[in-house]
């Protein structure tokens, strides 16, 4: 179903798992990763796609707005204190 | 005839205009300085420091990766291993660069003569790409032969399709682990030694006595 302005692709979803499969049976010859995460790498992008103007992966989105939190995060949380503070003022200790 | 005069200082020669030049904006203590202003102590200073080691992290195993070769990073698991640390390290570079590019775009860091500072800043973000981008063609595999002719059309549209040849495994391998990685490094290099020669920026709020040559 595609709602009329912001709608998810998933292209090939169906037949990703088995053609992951058979590319790292051929590629990595017998030393085959397993387990969640590659599986989870090696699935087919998920786009979001508004209208014909915007197109991006979820994928994508995630890591812009991560970048965008650990900017906020950056500049909101206070750096931790010199614990020489005290000394600072020159009189040459450590 | 040969003279028996000792030279003593000849100021035309480029290597003491170097020296001089050097001496005057680059002196040791600004190289190595062992303080820094109170406004740095901000985790958004952080991010340069941040680029730089995943940057560190990206070419040591990068050069683990050359030094063993595709017949062991694509089949033994520690060739696995480095190679996945060479990807991540690669995604944590952009990441870490992104923030630090807004944090210098947010605070004008390129205020009080800085200016080549954020220029040499802007070349390393676009030569990164290109790096990266050679870097994604040399998997060999399904992506890297997608991603190859792909942007062949697009390289082609554009008109520079006869110098940059992206289905040219050979070609791009080398730029990849070659030529790109250089000009990045010497670009990165020119940029940090712009930050020690011009020292950190100061807040916005700070910057008329900046302007005035306090924090040169
Ligand atoms: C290879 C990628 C890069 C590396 C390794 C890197 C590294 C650094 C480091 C270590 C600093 C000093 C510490 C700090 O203030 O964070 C710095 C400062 C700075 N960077 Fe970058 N940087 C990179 C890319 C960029 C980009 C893409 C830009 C923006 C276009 C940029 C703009 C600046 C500016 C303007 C400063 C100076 C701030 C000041 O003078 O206080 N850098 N960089």
């Amino acid at each position: 179903m595609v709602a009329p302005f912001l709608y998810i692709e998933a292209s090939f979803k169906a037949t990703s798992l088995n053609l992951v499969k058979s590319e790292s049976a051929l590629l990595i010859r017998g030393a085959k990763v397993t387990g969640f995460f590659s599986e989870f790498m090696n699935l087919n992008a998920v786009y979001l796609k508004a209208n014909s103007w915007l197109s991006i992966s979820v994928s994508n989105l995630v890591v812009i707005i991560s970048m965008l939190v650990i900017f906020f995060i950056a500049i909101s949380i206070p750096f931790p204190k010199d614990h020489h503070e005290s000394s600072k003022n020159g009189r040459g200790q450590k | 005839m040969m003279s028996n005069k000792i030279e003593t200082q000849k100021p035309d020669m480029w290597t003491a205009r170097l020296r001089q030049s050097w001496q005057k904006n680059l002196p040791i203590e600004k190289l190595l300085p062992d303080t820094q202003p109170a406004y740095v102590a901000s985790w958004i200073y952080v991010f340069g420091v941040l680029t730089l080691s995943a940057l560190a992290v990206i070419i040591a195993s990068g050069v683990v990766l050359a030094f063993e070769g595709p017949s062991w990073y694509h089949i033994s698991d520690a060739g696995r291993f480095v190679n996945s640390l060479h990807f991540w390290s690669v995604q944590l570079f952009f990441f870490f660069m992104v923030v630090h590019l807004w944090g210098k775009f947010w605070m004008a860091a390129w205020r009080g003569k800085r200016q080549a500072t954020w220029i040499t800043g802007s070349i390393a973000f676009v030569v990164s790409i290109a790096t990266a981008f050679t870097g994604y063609l040399t998997q060999t595999n399904f992506d890297s032969q997608w991603i190859a002719f792909e942007a062949k059309d697009g390289f082609n549209s554009v008109g520079i399709g006869a110098w940059f040849t992206v289905t040219n495994l050979g070609q791009m391998l080398l730029m990849h682990v070659a030529f790109l990685p250089l000009v990045l490094g010497l670009i990165t290099v020119i940029h940090v030694l712009q930050v020690r020669r011009k020292g950190v920026v100061p807040p916005i709020d700070a910057f008329d006595q900046t302007l005035k040559g306090v924090n040169k």
